[in-house]
């Protein structure tokens, strides 16, 4: 049987009889039982309560419930992310209390729209960590690239939508977290406004920073997932109250009327590969294309913010984990304890001043956002590194251009924008690269109908890596 | 009442500030590790010293002067 490539085929194929979310579910978990041992995608599966729903999704629509695109689609959640019928680690051995036998509000928004949740996907150690060959945990490998990382920390979502284990899912990003394995992977994903996706049974990073957010292989199944994630939740003290709407309901190809900055200077000012920059410069042409009108911007602030975030990125995991920390400290992987220790570096007067800096970015990024409507920048510097080059001092100073987007609160879509064919002047496998469309707070509608657009002429975004074709034998 | 502000604010001294002396990292990063109650074994520690450097160096940029104009 053909696997549908993501989120909308699949629901046209439930809604035409090609497909029931029975037997699209049991190709899935096949797929998965057959290629996770290599891919590491998924930390734990959920067969039975998985099934079940299909099977109820499939009755419903024989009767005539349709609960809208998600209904009877086979998607994953990072293990992050709290739910009723399955354990959630954390990617762990350290596991933090309060986090099991619910499920989070994304889990419960999902459901609710009638999406069947198949796995819970790899993540890096409670978000923060990287692969450790020390704990019993399969490593999230890429699947353009086995021997290299699918990105962190939501690895297994991006991973796994990627190699077509399920038809998209959900991360969390606190600095790039959707973003950098959406570029790793060669899919897409999006860090939505903050507050507007309920944390509620998400274990914590950093209070001010994290986002749920959705992943899947293009922007329109993106805008499907935020659809149904997005809305209020008095459960967690970031969510905040905006207008409900259908996000793939506003997407639209024609760009006449949007102003799109460039921004160049973040290439500039980094160590960004030749091949990367003129992936980018290939892509932001196709704005015009669109009928955006695009003009060359320089972010005000632009290191400032993204060291403010750094700085709060760093120290408030630490209050999160520093009674676990204290207790279990072997059990933690070696980087994410050295990663989580170093948040005893920062004083409170860095602190106090990593909040200052945003809240004064916060009011220059709104009138930079009254010159345009949106703005483009690079995601990722580096294509996925091979996991001997993951380090956590390597890690701190490689430019991935995404976390000052965490510390504004505003959203930011990651999407494919092109190959790497070489890695530090050596000849690789293809490798994804990524670049992505900020805005303003609220711009998360816009900024998905900018890369929906950008799809509909590029298909970077619908390539699938070799040995993970959409063909299943018998099944 | 005088005509124009008369400014009786005394003229602060110049002081020659003295300079800190050196500090060894590692003291200072044990220090902060062991404040937090964080079991850290002696290679562990090498490993953080390289990190308080860049944390350290970051902190910086955040305490410039362009920002601080603008906050201030």
């Amino acid at each position: 049987m053909r696997i549908p490539s993501g989120v909308a085929d699949a629901a046209a194929a439930l809604r035409s009889g090609e497909l029931t979310s029975v037997g699209l579910t049991h190709a899935l978990l096949a797929r998965i039982e057959r290629e996770n041992e290599g891919l590491g995608a998924v930390l734990g599966r959920c067969d039975e309560a998985a099934l079940n729903a299909a099977e109820a999704a499939d009755r419903a629509l024989s009767a005539g419930t349709d609960r809208g695109a998600l209904h009877g689609i086979p998607l994953a959640l990072k293990d992050i992310l709290a739910t009723e019928d399955a354990p959630t680690t954390g990617g762990s051995l350290a596991v933090l209390p309060g986090f099991q036998g619910y499920d989070s509000a994304a889990a419960e928004r999902l459901r609710s729209a009638g999406a069947v949740l198949i796995a819970k996907a790899t993540t890096s150690e409670f978000a923060c960590g990287t692969p450790d060959d020390t704990k019993p945990f399969l490593f999230p490998r890429n699947p353009w690239d086995t021997n290299r990382w699918a990105g962190g920390s939501s690895a297994g979502t991006g991973s796994g939508v990627s190699a077509g284990l399920f038809m998209g899912g959900v991360g969390t990003d606190t600095g790039g977290s959707i973003r950098v394995p959406a570029a790793f992977c060669g899919v897409t994903g999006m860090k939505p406004t903050f507050g507007l996706v309920s944390r509620f049974g998400c274990i914590p990073l950093s209070e001010t920073l994290d986002h749920v957010g959705p992943m899947a292989r293009s922007a329109e199944d993106c805008a499907h997932i935020l659809t149904a994630l997005a809305g209020p939740d008095s459960r967690d003290t970031g969510s905040r109250t905006f207008e409900h709407q259908d996000y793939a309901d506003a997407l639209d190809p024609d760009l006449t009327g949007i102003t799109i900055g460039v921004d160049r200077d973040h290439y500039r000012l980094a160590d960004v590969p030749g091949e990367v920059v003129a992936a980018y410069e290939t892509a932001a042409s196709e704005l015009a294309a669109l009928g955006a009108t695009v003009v060359e911007v320089r972010l005000p602030f632009f290191s400032e913010i993204a060291a403010a975030t750094t700085v709060v990125m760093n120290s408030e995991p630490l209050q999160v984990h520093g009674r676990n920390l204290r207790e279990h400290w072997d059990d933690y992987g070696r980087s994410t304890r050295l990663r989580l220790a170093a948040g005893a570096f920062y004083s409170a007067s860095d602190y106090t001043r990593a909040q200052a800096v945003l809240r004064r970015g916060r009011v220059l990024l709104g009138e930079f956002f009254q010159t345009v409507d949106c703005v483009v920048s690079i995601t990722s510097a580096v294509a996925a590194w091979r996991f001997e080059e993951i380090g956590l001092a390597a890690a701190m100073k490689t430019p991935f251009f995404t976390n000052r987007w965490n510390g504004l609160g505003m959203p930011a879509v990651a999407l494919p924008m092109g190959f790497s064919s070489t890695v530090t002047g050596s000849p690789t496998l293809p490798l994804p690269l990524s670049w992505q469309v900020a805005g303003p707070t609220h711009s998360d509608g816009l900024l998905l109908r900018v890369a929906a657009g950008y799809q509909t002429r590029t298909d970077w975004h619908s390539q699938i890596p070799p040995g993970f074709e959409l063909e299943e034998a018998g099944a | 009442m005088p005509s124009t502000p008369v400014d009786n604010r005394p003229e602060l001294p110049a002081y020659d500030r003295p300079q800190l002396p050196a500090y060894d990292q590692r003291v200072v990063v044990a220090f902060l590790l062991g404040e937090a109650g964080l079991p850290v074994a002696e290679d562990e520690l090498d490993e953080l010293v390289s990190v308080f450097a860049l944390v350290r160096g970051m902190t910086r940029i955040l305490h410039g002067a362009t920002v601080t104009e603008q906050l201030e």
